[in-house]
């Protein structure tokens, strides 16, 4: 063969080798194509078609890059954002102090038409921490520890997914808190336009858990002047108690690891606040040991389903944390 | 012929592309850039073996280019109050500065000589490409690249035609008549330090080097952890070339980084972006009057990567009059023009160009500029 014919012959073979094999794209590479392309969408806030294009992809559970686009997608569709959190509302955390503050960030002052847990934004927002809080593919019913996403992710990985989760944290339970607290825009319990003064119900927890309510300072000093959607018989009533609870340990769990490497400039508003939910949590075990799990608990599942947690230990912990942290 | 054929068949099923984003390369010639980046079967500048080392195959006397500086980046102009004031501690503010505004600095020389059909390159090039996306949750897409090494090829020639060769009262080369098939290859060691990678703006990473006022490019570079690695690459490429009076009309085919270019790390923890293979045709139609001349390309490249078809096609333009050159092209869909002024020892090559950085055909385009200039380049024939 001469060496025009087999060079000729070596073309015509590269060719075709390139037509048959180098078409279609992999998984790998439509999930890496549909995250770039979500956060593209993400730049101008076109939330849903964000969503669509990361769900039509399959949730990827191990991919950290894609977990955290999609979170930041039902967070753009609750109108949240950590830009505005930093520029807006993080300042505000400890004013009134405790936690008051978390009462008057932005993200807490939307109308809730309805209930805040049937709420789309208090939903879409939720479930955007749940990707993050669950990422590795964590079992609703295990709990969704540091340590256990730690198994499915690098420490880079890891420590960026609960940068985020901790931002949206304190997001959802300012909403939780301004709603069930009736604080309005001040941050003050009981200021808003509903009737009660305090979260939920407290007549039927153990006496000391009620003296220790009727001590603090604010509007809660009485036990029965509860939140309408956390009254004792109200529907869904433990769900909702329970969403506090897993909100109030998640972030209790995640804020100094956080804060432990990052903590200049606007994170110097939230680097004590663990101390001041520490602190009532201490007070909780002391006065009330029968808090047990309650006390740790942060799956939603768990909380609504396990047997160690009722209303009294539930009730109990919103009257130690929650009344004690916003006044 | 049969293991040939077998070796080729492997390289292309498993070499892993993942290409997402801008298509990297290590060499651009600058001419090029401003034609669409249609240059495969073009590539008779001092960046050939950066496009299809066949090209070589052309070449019949010396030309030496001692001292190619360019430098590109961000096109700026109409967006300058963007980076005024700009913001040091305060990451909201940045992120309200330069959410979705990519950011490019690069730098580069190419010295190489050509001597018949063998070619060398030198080459240091340092290029930088930020983007900062989702008003959500920012993320800073960070692909930084500083490649120093060199390359060097041969061609091997089939036919006596299609050469070009110097005119001596002019300082422009003619082309011989005739046909001509030329087989290149190339060979290139490369020193890589590079980061490749998506980093939370109010991650953990980040945010204490923003909040302590560091956001300078040398202190980013520190706080996400560049790595350094070398690796050896192989280059090959084919042209035919068919001349006839004044016209000259070119095929080429190259795949450059055979097999992808893989670095072994010498220093750092993080990923060093490995250097993915790429083939690479096109064609080329030219036309020397002598005073004006003109060439008309069209590229499909890289036809091997998962992209978008669309964004595969490259056409490109440039009409020659003595002294100054106007070049124009359409590359991903996007615009390029420039011109390239020549009034030794001075060539001056300056434009505009649209670059691919999504994923899609015309998805998010980084609108760059680029500045070339070779000085004391000369050539003459063997």
């Amino acid at each position: 063969m001469s060496k025009k014919a087999l060079l000729s012959k070596l073309f015509v073979y590269i060719l075709s080798a390139m037509t048959l094999l180098s078409c279609g794209k992999n998984t790998e590479e439509k999930v890496a194509d549909a995250t770039t392309s979500a956060n593209i969408l993400l730049s101008t806030r076109q939330c849903q078609a964000a969503i669509d294009l990361l769900e039509s992809v399959g949730r990827q559970n191990k991919n950290a890059y894609y977990l955290k686009t999609l979170s930041s997608a039902y967070a753009c569709r609750a109108n949240y954002s950590t830009i505005k959190f930093f520029a807006d509302d993080i300042a505000l955390t400890s004013t009134p102090s405790p936690l008051g503050g978390m009462a008057t960030y932005s993200t807490s002052q939307a109308t809730i038409a309805a209930a805040l847990s049937d709420d789309t934004k208090f939903q879409d927002l939720q479930r955007a921490i749940d990707i993050l809080l669950y990422a590795g593919g964590i079992a609703t019913t295990t709990e969704p520890t540091i340590s256990e996403r730690a198994k499915y992710f690098s420490a880079n990985q890891a420590g960026d997914i609960n940068s985020q989760l901790l931002f949206m944290l304190l997001a959802q339970t300012g909403k939780l808190m301004k709603y069930y607290a009736d604080s309005g825009t001040t941050g003050v319990k009981g200021s808003g336009s509903g009737a009660n003064n305090c979260f939920t119900d407290y007549t039927t927890t153990p006496a000391a858990v009620q003296t220790y309510v009727a001590s603090l300072p604010g509007a809660c000093t009485v036990t029965n002047s509860s939140h309408p959607d956390l009254a004792i018989g109200a529907t869904d009533r433990r769900k909702r108690l329970c969403q506090g609870v897993v909100l109030m340990n998640a972030l209790l769990e995640i804020l100094p690891s956080v804060v432990a490497t990052a903590s200049g400039g606007d994170m110097a508003s939230i680097s004590t606040i663990a101390n001041d939910i520490q602190n009532q949590k201490d007070l909780l075990t002391t006065n009330y040991p029968a808090i047990g799990v309650t006390a740790t608990v942060m799956s939603q599942a768990n909380c609504e389903a396990s047997a160690s947690i009722d209303f009294s230990t539930l009730t109990a912990y919103y009257a130690i944390i929650y009344e004690a942290l916003i006044n | 012929m049969k293991k040939i054929k077998t070796l080729i068949f492997f390289l292309f099923v498993f070499s892993a592309d993942l290409f997402a984003d801008e298509v990297a390369h290590i060499g651009r010639s600058p001419r090029a850039l401003l034609m669409g980046d249609a240059f495969t079967a073009v590539a008779d500048d001092e960046y050939t073996l950066f496009y299809n080392p066949a090209s070589l195959g052309r070449n019949k006397g010396v030309s030496f280019t001692p001292l190619n500086p360019s430098f590109g980046g961000t096109n700026a102009l109409g967006d300058m109050d963007r980076f005024k004031n700009f913001p040091k501690s305060d990451p909201a503010a940045i992120a309200d500065r330069i959410l979705n505004y990519p950011v490019s600095i690069q730098a580069a020389a190419f010295p190489g000589l050509k001597m018949g059909q063998f070619g060398f390159n030198l080459f240091a090039s340092s290029k930088t490409n930020i983007i900062l996306r989702n008003a959500i949750h920012p993320i800073l897409d960070v692909d930084y690249r500083y490649d120093r090494g060199f390359t060097t090829g041969f061609a091997y020639n089939i036919g006596s035609g299609a050469y070009s060769s110097r005119i001596k009262k002019v300082s422009k080369s003619k082309i011989t008549s005739g046909k001509r098939l030329s087989a290149g290859i190339s060979v290139k060691h490369i020193t890589r330090q590079g980061i490749d990678d998506h980093f939370d703006l109010f991650g953990t990473t980040l945010l204490n080097k923003i909040n302590s006022g560091q956001t300078e490019i040398n202190d980013l570079k520190q706080a996400l952890g560049y790595s350094t690695g070398k690796a050896w690459g192989v280059d090959l490429g084919a042209e035919y070339a068919y001349s006839s009076g004044p016209s000259l009309f070119t095929a080429g085919l190259s795949v450059m980084d055979i097999g992808n270019t893989r670095f072994n790390k010498t220093e750092g923890t993080g990923e060093i972006p490995d250097q993915e293979m790429t083939i690479n045709s096109g064609v080329a139609f030219k036309q020397d009057f002598g005073l004006l001349d003109y060439t008309l390309s069209f590229d499909v490249q890289p036809m091997n990567a998962p992209i978008d078809f669309s964004r595969k096609f490259h056409v490109g333009a440039e009409f020659s009059l003595p002294l100054i050159t106007a070049h124009a092209g359409l590359s991903e869909g996007y615009v390029s023009y420039g011109a390239t002024v020549r009034f030794w020892p001075v060539k001056l090559t300056a434009g505009f160009y649209g670059v691919e950085i999504g994923t899609k055909f015309r998805e998010q385009e980084a609108k760059r500029f680029i500045v070339y200039l070779s000085l004391f380049d000369f050539s003459f024939d063997l």
